[in-house]
């Protein structure tokens, strides 16, 4: 008898230790260390871990963010003060960076580490804040007339001041394609051409309405997607509206692909969390726009989600808009005009 | 309960676990991270194939959707070389005077793999310079490639696409080339939202 109790006890004891160590299994995970070193205007970030976890893993490095996928559930164990946002979802490790204009991810053995250098913008030292700009018209004196076309000798980052007592919403306008990338060509028309064309229209209107605006280019030259995403970034702007040509004979209203069907490892990486908290009013605005385009020009207008970068990385309100047809609108003076007057009526009616 | 029972129930309990984490293992470890790839020869053809005959399926951008296209080609042993013919294949375009967003006259310069199995494909500068579409055509040509690629060639995780050896900022000023295509094309397109409503 007192045999058989004992086994029974021993039973039970190794039955529990069986299922602990199944826990144990089920749920273990790699131990990866990140730490960063940092210099004027250069992070390097550093994982490590077993040799078989860094040669598994997947990096996606943009300057945006980078996204780590490890082949199992990882342990972090991140240094103090680390400087980025850190989002984990089981054997995903996603970075939002800020500043960042360059990123570079490699492999290295003897320790087995992924490094991820990074260039960042030098922190310029604050400006004394300026006295407030009269507005355009003010300055000029030409109350009554045309405001004076942006200039590429000012900067594209001084906005243009709202007029006062209304409430001011600033406007950035990014007017796609540039320098060598003439976007679509059709008979002597370029795309980058119609774009800075309709974006400084569209500048001149919105400050006579007394927004605030800002522009990505004024003048003909190549920006990247990354320089116009840290542009962005480094600016304060409720709306963003970036101005392409369609290759269809319809008006698009673009909006950034939303991931709240489920924030899984894709779509983690594929909506960057800075445009999410917006998509809402992104989505209002493309609705409004839309509107005001259709009943403008009584032509179908394709409302879209894409995961484009120009506005998955944006704080703000954003949407791309894409005008039907190049060399029309390249001829067309008229045709500008009625585009920027529904525009700005859209821009208007989005209540933020 | 005699002792020889309770040590049957014990093996017989182990062995319930053992299964149980060899199923959670083999779900877990070995279910692939993709979704199912159709390799070379699974084509729906129901004629006999000659044996150095493979069907591929290439995903054309053809208006505003990728359409699949089943494409036959000498058989290559080696899986960049397979991957260098679906390139091939890809930058034919659609033929049957489809309009497709393809560019046209790109050469495919090579085609490599790395250690963690991210499929590097080095494409002519006609890639970039012979491109002519807006954001949406310039979305399905790149997800055309990584569509291509990953239904064809196995055991790949990634695309990245060069550029005459380079990496390159973008091909049509819409999206990122600089990052392998996953991160970049692998969103499901939603249907498109008409407004003509009065």
């Amino acid at each position: 008898m007192e045999n058989d109790s004992t086994v029974k006890k021993g039973a039970v004891i190794f039955l529990i230790a069986i299922i602990l160590c199944g826990h144990a299994f089920a749920q273990r995970a790699v131990e990866v260390s990140l730490r960063f070193s940092r210099q004027e205007t250069a992070v390097r970030v550093v994982f490590e871990s077993d040799e078989d976890t860094i040669r598994n893993a997947s990096v996606t490095a943009n300057p945006a963010s980078v996204r780590l996928e490890f082949p199992s559930r990882v342990d972090l164990k991140i240094q103090s003060d680390f400087p980025f946002e850190l989002i984990r979802k089981d054997k995903v490790v996603v970075m939002n960076l800020r500043d960042v204009t360059d990123v570079r991810a490699y492999r290295l053995t003897a320790p087995a580490r992924i490094v991820v250098d990074m260039k960042t913008v030098a922190q310029a030292p604050k400006e004394p804040r300026k006295p407030e700009q009269k507005p355009l018209q003010q300055q000029t004196g030409q109350t009554a007339q045309k405001p004076q076309e942006p200039s590429a000798a000012r900067p594209a980052e001084q906005p243009q001041a709202g007029e006062k007592g209304k409430k001011v919403k600033t406007v950035m306008i990014d007017a796609g394609h540039g320098g060598y990338d003439s976007g679509i060509i059709s008979a002597d028309a370029k795309e980058k051409d119609v774009n800075l064309s309709l974006a400084k229209d569209l500048y001149n209107a919105l400050a006579k309405k007394g927004y605030s605006v800002l522009m990505t280019r004024k003048v003909d030259q190549p920006s990247s997607l990354t320089e116009r995403i840290n542009f962005s970034g480094s600016k304060n702007h409720e709306v963003f509206i970036s101005i392409h040509a369609s290759s269809s004979e319809r008006f698009a209203v673009y909006t950034a692909t939303g991931d709240e069907q489920g924030a899984d490892a894709v779509k983690l990486f594929s909506t960057a969390s800075r445009q999410n908290r917006h998509l809402a009013k992104s989505r209002n605005l493309a609705r409004v726009l839309a509107d005001a385009l259709r009943a403008d020009f009584g032509a179908e207008i394709v409302q879209r989600e894409l995961p484009l970068p120009i506005l998955s990385n944006m704080n703000a309100t954003a949407v791309m808009i894409d005008y039907p047809s190049v060399r029309a609108y390249a001829a067309d003076v008229k045709l500008r005009e009625k585009f920027v007057n529904a525009v700005v009526k859209g821009i208007a009616g989005h209540e933020q | 309960m005699s002792s020889k029972k309770v040590l049957l129930t014990l093996a017989a309990l182990v062995l319930v676990i053992a299964a149980m984490a060899g199923g959670y293992y083999f779900l877990h470890r070995y279910r692939p991270l993709e979704k199912p790839a159709v390799t070379a020869g699974q084509g729906q053809s129901t004629s006999p194939e000659p044996e150095d005959i493979s069907s591929f399926r290439i995903y054309y951008p053809v208006d505003s959707r990728l359409q699949v296209i089943e494409r036959r080609v000498h058989r290559k042993s080696k899986q960049t070389a397979a991957a260098e013919s679906v390139m091939e294949e890809f930058f034919k375009g659609p033929g049957g005077g489809a309009p497709s967003a393809v560019p046209q006259n790109v050469k495919v310069l090579g085609v490599y793999r790395d250690a963690a199995q991210i499929l590097y494909v080095d494409l002519s500068d006609e890639l970039r310079r012979n491109f002519q579409g807006d954001a949406l055509a310039e979305y399905l040509v790149l997800q055309g490639i990584f569509e291509s690629l990953m239904a064809n060639i196995q055991e790949v995780r990634d695309v990245k696409v060069l550029v005459e050896g380079k990496e390159i900022e973008s091909m049509g000023g819409h999206f990122h080339l600089k990052f392998p295509l996953k991160g970049v094309v692998s969103s499901e397109l939603k249907a498109e939202e008409k407004v003509s409503r009065e």
